[in-house]
């Protein structure tokens, strides 16, 4: 299935909301809720709280990341902000500033 | 980050809607809902189930949905038969389809030689305040 894709040159300021799985690889000031998959890819930047399904961060992300499946945070990510999840996986390299709560159900 | 704008495409599906300011130099195909403004120095595609609520700046623009805003455009605006829009147009060539729907005035650069609509509305505006 295709999924909405936010392309490299694209800047988003605002507020974006939506079913569908998200692929991010520009920019976004604002909001982001999705639910479905989220993935932040290498050279994004995203200025904004993310509430998803499953995470998959490879970029640069500020604002707090609520998920309520899997975060996952790729090899070189930049996080600075708190982390809500349920399961959570961090590679080597990540770079996270931030608390992270894992809800155990 | 290099210019290799071609391959880039920015895709917003059925269930995606997004409030506020969109910018970019990419391809940009619409499926959802978009509100506030959106600029982009390529095409813009508003599918079927698309229906945006913004003023555009792009090059060419084709609607087969819903849009309720200004168009500026660089190339070629069409409005296919399943096209609905209310709202100003700005280009040098326009296409409506017919069994498209369209509200508005159309701005062709021939027009904008002869007059200015800006120029009108300031008048009236002016004479708005004058009679206050």
């Amino acid at each position: 299935m295709p999924k909405t894709t936010i392309g490299k040159s694209l800047l988003l300021e605002g507020e974006l909301k939506g079913k569908d799985g998200l692929i991010i690889e520009g920019k976004i000031n604002g909001s982001v809720e999705i639910d479905g998959a989220l993935s932040v890819e290498k050279d994004a930047v995203v200025k904004a709280d993310i509430k998803a399904n499953n995470v998959k961060i490879s970029g640069e992300v500020k604002g707090n990341i609520s998920s309520t499946g899997n975060v996952h945070y790729m090899e070189n990510c930049t996080v600075t902000g708190n982390t809500t999840t349920s399961r959570i996986l961090i590679e080597d390299g990540a770079t996270i500033k931030g608390s992270v709560h894992i809800n155990i159900k | 980050m290099t210019k290799k704008i071609q391959d880039n495409m920015t895709t917003l599906h059925k269930d995606i809607s997004f409030n506020g300011k969109i910018v970019g130099d990419e391809k940009i195909i619409i499926s959802g809902h978009v509100e506030g403004s959106l600029q982009t120095s390529q095409d813009l595609i508003i599918e079927k189930s698309g229906t945006v609520k913004a003023d555009i700046i792009s090059s060419n623009l084709i609607l087969s949905g819903v849009l309720v805003g200004n168009v500026n455009s660089k190339g070629v605006v069409t409005i296919t038969k399943s096209g609905r829009m209310i709202g100003d147009i700005k280009s040098e060539n326009i296409i409506i389809n017919a069994g498209a729907q369209y509200k508005g005035t159309i701005l062709t650069k021939a027009n904008s030689k002869l007059k200015s609509p800006q120029k009108n509305s300031s008048k009236k505006e002016s004479r708005l305040k004058t009679k206050r």
